[in-house]
Protein backbone atom coordinates (compact mmCIF):
# COMPACT_ATOMS: atom_id res chain seq x y z
CA UNK A 1 0.00 0.00 0.00
CA UNK A 2 2.82 2.37 0.93
CA UNK A 3 4.65 1.39 -2.27
CA UNK A 4 1.63 2.22 -4.44
CA UNK A 5 1.39 5.53 -2.55
CA UNK A 6 5.02 6.30 -3.43
CA UNK A 7 4.42 5.62 -7.14
CA UNK A 8 1.21 7.69 -7.25
CA UNK A 9 2.93 10.39 -5.18
CA UNK A 10 5.85 10.62 -7.61
CA UNK A 11 3.40 10.67 -10.53
CA UNK A 12 1.38 13.49 -8.92
CA UNK A 13 4.52 15.45 -8.03
CA UNK A 14 5.72 15.16 -11.64
CA UNK A 15 2.39 16.43 -12.94
CA UNK A 16 2.36 19.26 -10.43
CA UNK A 17 5.84 20.45 -11.48
CA UNK A 18 4.95 20.12 -15.18
CA UNK A 19 1.73 22.15 -14.79
CA UNK A 20 3.06 24.74 -12.31
CA UNK A 21 6.01 25.74 -14.47
CA UNK A 22 4.07 25.14 -17.71
CA UNK A 23 6.82 22.80 -18.97
CA UNK A 24 6.57 21.04 -22.35
CA UNK A 25 7.78 17.91 -20.49
CA UNK A 26 4.94 15.67 -19.30
CA UNK A 27 4.39 14.69 -15.68
CA UNK A 28 5.27 11.02 -16.28
CA UNK A 29 8.97 11.45 -17.19
CA UNK A 30 9.44 13.93 -14.31
CA UNK A 31 7.79 11.51 -11.85
CA UNK A 32 9.97 8.73 -13.26
CA UNK A 33 13.15 10.75 -12.66
CA UNK A 34 11.98 11.67 -9.15
CA UNK A 35 11.15 8.10 -8.14
CA UNK A 36 14.45 6.81 -9.59
CA UNK A 37 16.36 9.39 -7.54
CA UNK A 38 14.42 8.45 -4.38
CA UNK A 39 15.09 4.72 -4.94
CA UNK A 40 18.82 5.29 -5.55
CA UNK A 41 19.05 7.46 -2.42
CA UNK A 42 17.06 5.08 -0.18
CA UNK A 43 17.54 1.51 -1.56
CA UNK A 44 15.48 0.07 1.31
CA UNK A 45 12.33 1.45 -0.34
CA UNK A 46 12.83 -0.94 -3.26
CA UNK A 47 11.15 -3.73 -1.28
CA UNK A 48 7.98 -1.61 -0.88
CA UNK A 49 7.55 -0.51 -4.50
CA UNK A 50 8.61 -3.77 -6.17
CA UNK A 51 5.22 -5.49 -6.16
CA UNK A 52 2.89 -2.60 -7.16
CA UNK A 53 5.44 -1.52 -9.83
CA UNK A 54 5.52 -5.00 -11.34
CA UNK A 55 1.70 -5.03 -11.54
CA UNK A 56 1.57 -1.63 -13.25
CA UNK A 57 4.39 -2.20 -15.75
CA UNK A 58 3.06 -5.65 -16.70
CA UNK A 59 -0.14 -4.02 -18.02
CA UNK A 60 1.64 -1.13 -19.78
CA UNK A 61 0.77 -2.49 -23.25
CA UNK A 62 -2.93 -2.68 -22.41
CA UNK A 63 -2.91 0.98 -21.34
CA UNK A 64 -1.65 2.05 -24.79
CA UNK A 65 -4.72 0.67 -26.57
CA UNK A 66 -7.22 3.55 -25.93
CA UNK A 67 -4.66 6.11 -27.14
CA UNK A 68 -3.97 4.12 -30.33
CA UNK A 69 -7.69 3.77 -31.07
CA UNK A 70 -8.00 7.58 -30.86
CA UNK A 71 -6.33 7.74 -34.28
CA UNK A 72 -9.79 6.95 -35.70
CA UNK A 73 -10.78 10.53 -34.77
CA UNK A 74 -7.85 11.95 -36.77
CA UNK A 75 -7.88 9.58 -39.71
CA UNK A 76 -7.49 12.34 -42.35
CA UNK A 77 -3.83 13.00 -41.46
CA UNK A 78 -2.99 9.30 -41.91
CA UNK A 79 -4.85 9.17 -45.24
CA UNK A 80 -3.00 12.27 -46.48
CA UNK A 81 0.53 11.40 -45.37
CA UNK A 82 0.72 7.61 -45.02
CA UNK A 83 3.70 7.29 -47.36
CA UNK A 84 5.90 9.77 -45.47
CA UNK A 85 4.84 8.18 -42.16
CA UNK A 86 5.66 4.66 -43.37
CA UNK A 87 9.04 5.77 -44.76
CA UNK A 88 9.96 7.65 -41.57
CA UNK A 89 9.11 4.65 -39.39
CA UNK A 90 10.81 2.03 -41.60
CA UNK A 91 14.02 3.94 -42.40
CA UNK A 92 14.58 5.36 -38.91
CA UNK A 93 13.93 1.98 -37.27
CA UNK A 94 16.45 0.09 -39.42
CA UNK A 95 19.12 2.82 -39.22
CA UNK A 96 18.42 3.51 -35.53
CA UNK A 97 18.77 -0.15 -34.56
CA UNK A 98 22.08 -0.36 -36.42
CA UNK A 99 23.51 2.86 -35.00
CA UNK A 100 22.53 2.06 -31.39
CA UNK A 101 23.86 -1.53 -31.50
CA UNK A 102 27.11 -0.28 -33.03
CA UNK A 103 27.42 2.37 -30.29
CA UNK A 104 27.05 -0.28 -27.56
CA UNK A 105 29.72 -2.39 -29.27
CA UNK A 106 32.17 0.47 -29.69
CA UNK A 107 31.74 1.77 -26.14
CA UNK A 108 32.65 -1.67 -24.80
CA UNK A 109 36.27 -1.50 -23.56
CA UNK A 110 36.81 -5.26 -23.69
CA UNK A 111 35.42 -5.70 -27.22
CA UNK A 112 37.31 -8.09 -29.53
CA UNK A 113 38.26 -4.97 -31.50
CA UNK A 114 40.30 -3.67 -28.56
CA UNK A 115 42.20 -6.94 -28.36
CA UNK A 116 42.79 -6.92 -32.11
CA UNK A 117 44.28 -3.43 -31.88
CA UNK A 118 46.98 -4.51 -29.47
CA UNK B 1 -31.28 3.97 -21.32
CA UNK B 2 -28.70 2.45 -18.98
CA UNK B 3 -25.34 4.19 -19.10
CA UNK B 4 -22.49 1.70 -18.77
CA UNK B 5 -19.86 4.26 -17.86
CA UNK B 6 -16.75 2.12 -18.18
CA UNK B 7 -17.97 -0.37 -20.76
CA UNK B 8 -15.19 0.52 -23.21
CA UNK B 9 -12.49 -0.16 -20.60
CA UNK B 10 -13.87 -3.67 -20.25
CA UNK B 11 -13.95 -4.05 -24.05
CA UNK B 12 -10.29 -2.96 -24.29
CA UNK B 13 -9.23 -5.42 -21.57
CA UNK B 14 -11.20 -8.27 -23.17
CA UNK B 15 -9.71 -7.48 -26.60
CA UNK B 16 -6.17 -7.46 -25.16
CA UNK B 17 -6.68 -10.78 -23.35
CA UNK B 18 -8.07 -12.31 -26.55
CA UNK B 19 -5.08 -10.95 -28.52
CA UNK B 20 -2.61 -12.45 -26.02
CA UNK B 21 -4.38 -15.83 -26.30
CA UNK B 22 -4.37 -15.60 -30.11
CA UNK B 23 -0.63 -14.93 -30.23
CA UNK B 24 -0.04 -18.00 -28.06
CA UNK B 25 -2.13 -20.00 -30.54
CA UNK B 26 -0.01 -18.66 -33.41
CA UNK B 27 3.19 -19.88 -31.78
CA UNK B 28 4.24 -16.52 -30.32
CA UNK B 29 4.98 -14.65 -33.55
CA UNK B 30 6.23 -11.09 -32.94
CA UNK B 31 3.99 -9.78 -35.75
CA UNK B 32 0.92 -10.96 -33.84
CA UNK B 33 1.52 -8.21 -31.28
CA UNK B 34 -1.29 -8.04 -28.68
CA UNK B 35 -1.34 -4.21 -28.54
CA UNK B 36 -1.65 -4.03 -32.33
CA UNK B 37 -4.31 -6.77 -32.56
CA UNK B 38 -6.32 -5.36 -29.64
CA UNK B 39 -6.17 -1.81 -31.05
CA UNK B 40 -7.30 -2.99 -34.47
CA UNK B 41 -10.25 -4.92 -33.07
CA UNK B 42 -11.38 -2.10 -30.72
CA UNK B 43 -11.05 0.34 -33.63
CA UNK B 44 -13.28 -1.90 -35.71
CA UNK B 45 -15.76 -2.13 -32.81
CA UNK B 46 -16.09 1.65 -32.39
CA UNK B 47 -16.53 2.03 -36.16
CA UNK B 48 -19.28 -0.58 -36.25
CA UNK B 49 -20.98 0.75 -33.11
CA UNK B 50 -20.50 4.33 -34.35
CA UNK B 51 -19.23 5.49 -30.97
CA UNK B 52 -18.59 9.21 -30.43
CA UNK B 53 -15.21 10.47 -29.33
CA UNK B 54 -16.58 11.84 -26.02
CA UNK B 55 -18.22 8.51 -25.22
CA UNK B 56 -15.09 6.49 -26.01
CA UNK B 57 -12.84 8.83 -24.01
CA UNK B 58 -15.20 8.69 -21.02
CA UNK B 59 -15.48 4.91 -21.25
CA UNK B 60 -11.72 4.34 -21.29
CA UNK B 61 -10.96 6.94 -18.59
CA UNK B 62 -9.84 4.41 -15.92
CA UNK B 63 -7.24 2.91 -18.29
CA UNK B 64 -6.07 6.33 -19.51
CA UNK B 65 -5.54 7.51 -15.94
CA UNK B 66 -3.29 4.54 -15.17
CA UNK B 67 -0.79 5.23 -17.97
CA UNK B 68 1.20 7.91 -16.10
CA UNK B 69 1.62 5.89 -12.84
CA UNK B 70 2.52 2.77 -14.89
CA UNK B 71 5.24 4.76 -16.68
CA UNK B 72 6.52 6.20 -13.37
CA UNK B 73 6.72 2.60 -12.08
CA UNK B 74 9.48 1.98 -14.66
CA UNK B 75 11.71 3.78 -12.12
CA UNK B 76 11.91 0.49 -10.19
CA UNK B 77 13.69 -1.58 -12.90
CA UNK B 78 15.75 1.50 -13.87
CA UNK B 79 17.06 2.04 -10.33
CA UNK B 80 17.74 -1.69 -10.04
CA UNK B 81 19.72 -1.73 -13.30
CA UNK B 82 21.71 1.41 -12.44
CA UNK B 83 22.57 0.07 -8.98
CA UNK B 84 23.63 -3.40 -10.12
CA UNK B 85 24.82 -2.77 -13.67
CA UNK B 86 27.74 -0.53 -12.71
CA UNK B 87 29.84 1.01 -15.49
CA UNK B 88 28.33 -1.21 -18.15
CA UNK B 89 24.84 0.17 -17.38
CA UNK B 90 26.16 3.71 -17.65
CA UNK B 91 27.77 2.97 -21.03
CA UNK B 92 24.54 1.39 -22.28
CA UNK B 93 22.64 4.47 -21.07
CA UNK B 94 24.97 6.71 -23.10
CA UNK B 95 24.45 4.56 -26.22
CA UNK B 96 20.65 4.70 -25.73
CA UNK B 97 20.69 8.49 -25.32
CA UNK B 98 22.83 9.04 -28.45
CA UNK B 99 20.99 6.40 -30.49
CA UNK B 100 17.63 7.88 -29.42
CA UNK B 101 18.76 11.34 -30.50
CA UNK B 102 19.76 9.96 -33.89
CA UNK B 103 16.46 8.08 -34.43
CA UNK B 104 14.37 11.13 -33.47
CA UNK B 105 16.34 13.47 -35.73
CA UNK B 106 16.25 11.13 -38.73
CA UNK B 107 12.54 10.30 -38.40
CA UNK B 108 11.70 13.98 -37.81
CA UNK B 109 13.59 15.02 -40.95
CA UNK B 110 11.84 12.40 -43.12
CA UNK B 111 8.48 13.36 -41.58
CA UNK B 112 9.20 17.03 -42.33
CA UNK B 113 8.65 16.20 -46.03
CA UNK B 114 4.94 15.92 -45.12
CA UNK B 115 4.81 19.09 -43.02
CA UNK B 116 5.24 20.15 -39.42
CA UNK B 117 2.53 17.97 -37.82
CA UNK B 118 3.97 14.76 -39.26
CA UNK B 119 7.54 15.86 -38.39
CA UNK B 120 6.60 16.40 -34.73
CA UNK B 121 4.95 12.98 -34.40
CA UNK B 122 7.74 11.14 -36.24
CA UNK B 123 10.40 12.71 -33.98
CA UNK B 124 8.61 11.34 -30.89
CA UNK B 125 7.60 7.91 -32.20
CA UNK B 126 10.50 5.98 -30.61
CA UNK B 127 9.67 6.98 -27.02
CA UNK B 128 7.03 5.30 -24.91
CA UNK B 129 3.45 6.65 -25.10
CA UNK B 130 3.24 8.45 -21.75
CA UNK B 131 6.43 10.34 -22.61
CA UNK B 132 5.82 10.95 -26.33
CA UNK B 133 2.19 12.06 -26.25
CA UNK B 134 2.78 15.04 -23.85
CA UNK B 135 5.71 16.20 -26.05
CA UNK B 136 3.44 16.24 -29.11
CA UNK B 137 0.61 17.89 -27.10
CA UNK B 138 2.95 20.66 -25.90
CA UNK B 139 3.98 21.31 -29.52
CA UNK B 140 0.28 21.45 -30.60
CA UNK B 141 0.83 18.37 -32.78
CA UNK B 142 -1.71 15.62 -33.56
CA UNK B 143 -1.60 13.49 -30.38
CA UNK B 144 -3.92 10.84 -31.86
CA UNK B 145 -1.42 10.14 -34.64
CA UNK B 146 1.48 10.18 -32.16
CA UNK B 147 0.10 7.30 -30.08
CA UNK B 148 -0.60 5.18 -33.16
CA UNK B 149 2.83 5.91 -34.70
CA UNK B 150 4.52 5.00 -31.40
CA UNK B 151 2.82 1.60 -31.25
CA UNK B 152 3.42 0.82 -34.95
CA UNK B 153 7.12 1.69 -34.47
CA UNK B 154 7.32 -0.60 -31.45
CA UNK B 155 5.76 -3.48 -33.37
CA UNK B 156 7.95 -2.92 -36.47
CA UNK B 157 11.07 -2.87 -34.28
CA UNK B 158 9.98 -5.99 -32.40
CA UNK B 159 9.37 -7.85 -35.68
CA UNK B 160 12.44 -6.78 -37.69
CA UNK B 161 14.90 -6.00 -34.85
CA UNK B 162 16.71 -9.31 -34.48
CA UNK B 163 16.86 -10.01 -38.21
CA UNK B 164 18.22 -6.54 -39.08
CA UNK B 165 20.90 -6.65 -36.40
CA UNK B 166 21.98 -10.19 -37.29
CA UNK B 167 22.39 -9.15 -40.93
CA UNK B 168 24.30 -6.00 -39.99
CA UNK B 169 26.68 -7.85 -37.73
CA UNK B 170 27.27 -10.44 -40.49
CA UNK B 171 28.15 -7.58 -42.86
CA UNK B 172 30.49 -6.01 -40.31
CA UNK B 173 32.19 -9.33 -39.69
CA UNK B 174 32.65 -9.92 -43.43
CA UNK B 175 34.32 -6.49 -43.74
CA UNK B 176 36.78 -6.99 -40.89
CA UNK B 177 39.66 -9.37 -40.71
CA UNK B 178 39.15 -10.04 -37.03
CA UNK B 179 35.73 -11.50 -36.43
CA UNK B 180 33.55 -9.48 -34.04
CA UNK B 181 31.46 -11.57 -31.71
CA UNK B 182 27.71 -11.02 -31.89
CA UNK B 183 26.56 -9.05 -28.88
CA UNK B 184 23.05 -9.90 -27.66
CA UNK B 185 23.18 -7.09 -25.09
CA UNK B 186 23.82 -4.55 -27.89
CA UNK B 187 20.77 -5.95 -29.66
CA UNK B 188 18.67 -5.52 -26.50
CA UNK B 189 19.78 -1.90 -26.02
CA UNK B 190 19.10 -1.12 -29.69
CA UNK B 191 15.61 -2.63 -29.51
CA UNK B 192 14.73 -0.78 -26.29
CA UNK B 193 15.95 2.52 -27.76
CA UNK B 194 14.20 2.25 -31.14
CA UNK B 195 11.08 0.29 -30.17
CA UNK B 196 10.43 1.38 -26.53
CA UNK B 197 8.12 -0.77 -24.33
CA UNK B 198 6.78 -3.00 -27.12
CA UNK B 199 10.18 -4.09 -28.45
CA UNK B 200 11.39 -4.41 -24.84
CA UNK B 201 8.57 -6.85 -24.15
CA UNK B 202 9.83 -8.87 -27.14
CA UNK B 203 13.40 -8.89 -25.76
CA UNK B 204 12.06 -10.03 -22.37
CA UNK B 205 10.17 -12.86 -24.08
CA UNK B 206 13.11 -14.07 -26.22
CA UNK B 207 16.21 -13.33 -24.11
CA UNK B 208 15.06 -12.56 -20.55
CA UNK B 209 18.68 -12.29 -19.34
CA UNK B 210 19.10 -9.12 -21.44
CA UNK B 211 15.69 -7.64 -20.55
CA UNK B 212 17.28 -5.29 -18.01
CA UNK B 213 19.48 -3.70 -20.71
CA UNK B 214 16.42 -3.12 -22.96
CA UNK B 215 14.42 -1.63 -20.07
CA UNK B 216 17.33 0.69 -19.25
CA UNK B 217 17.53 1.79 -22.91
CA UNK B 218 13.79 2.44 -23.21
CA UNK B 219 13.71 4.58 -20.07
CA UNK B 220 16.92 6.50 -20.77
CA UNK B 221 15.79 7.30 -24.33
CA UNK B 222 12.37 8.39 -22.98
CA UNK B 223 13.85 10.67 -20.33
CA UNK B 224 16.56 12.25 -22.52
CA UNK B 225 14.15 12.79 -25.43
CA UNK B 226 11.62 14.37 -23.02
CA UNK B 227 14.38 16.75 -21.92
CA UNK B 228 15.72 17.96 -25.29
CA UNK B 229 13.01 17.50 -27.95
CA UNK B 230 10.37 19.93 -26.54
CA UNK B 231 12.88 22.76 -26.66
CA UNK B 232 13.90 22.00 -30.25
CA UNK B 233 10.22 21.88 -31.25
CA UNK B 234 9.61 25.21 -29.50
CA UNK B 235 12.39 26.79 -31.55
CA UNK B 236 10.90 25.42 -34.78
CA UNK B 237 7.42 26.76 -34.07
Amino acid sequence: MLGLGLILGASTAGRLVSKTFDLPIGGAPLGLILLTAVLLRWPALHRLVKLPAAGLTASLGLLFVPFVVDVRFRWNIVADHWLAIACAIAVSSVVGLTVTATLVDRLEPSAPQAEADQ
Amino acid sequence: VIHLTHLWSVVVIAATLAAVALRRRLGGRAAANPVLLASASVLLAILVANVSRAHFTQGTRPLRNLLAPATVALAVPLAHQLRNGGRRARRDALAAALGGFFVAALAGLIGALAGRDVAVTMATKSVTTAVGVPIVAAADGPVELAAAAIVVTGVVTAVIGSAVLRRVSALVRAGERNARAENPRARAVAMGTTGHAIATAEVLRRTPEHGGAAVLALIVNGITTALWLPFVLRLLR
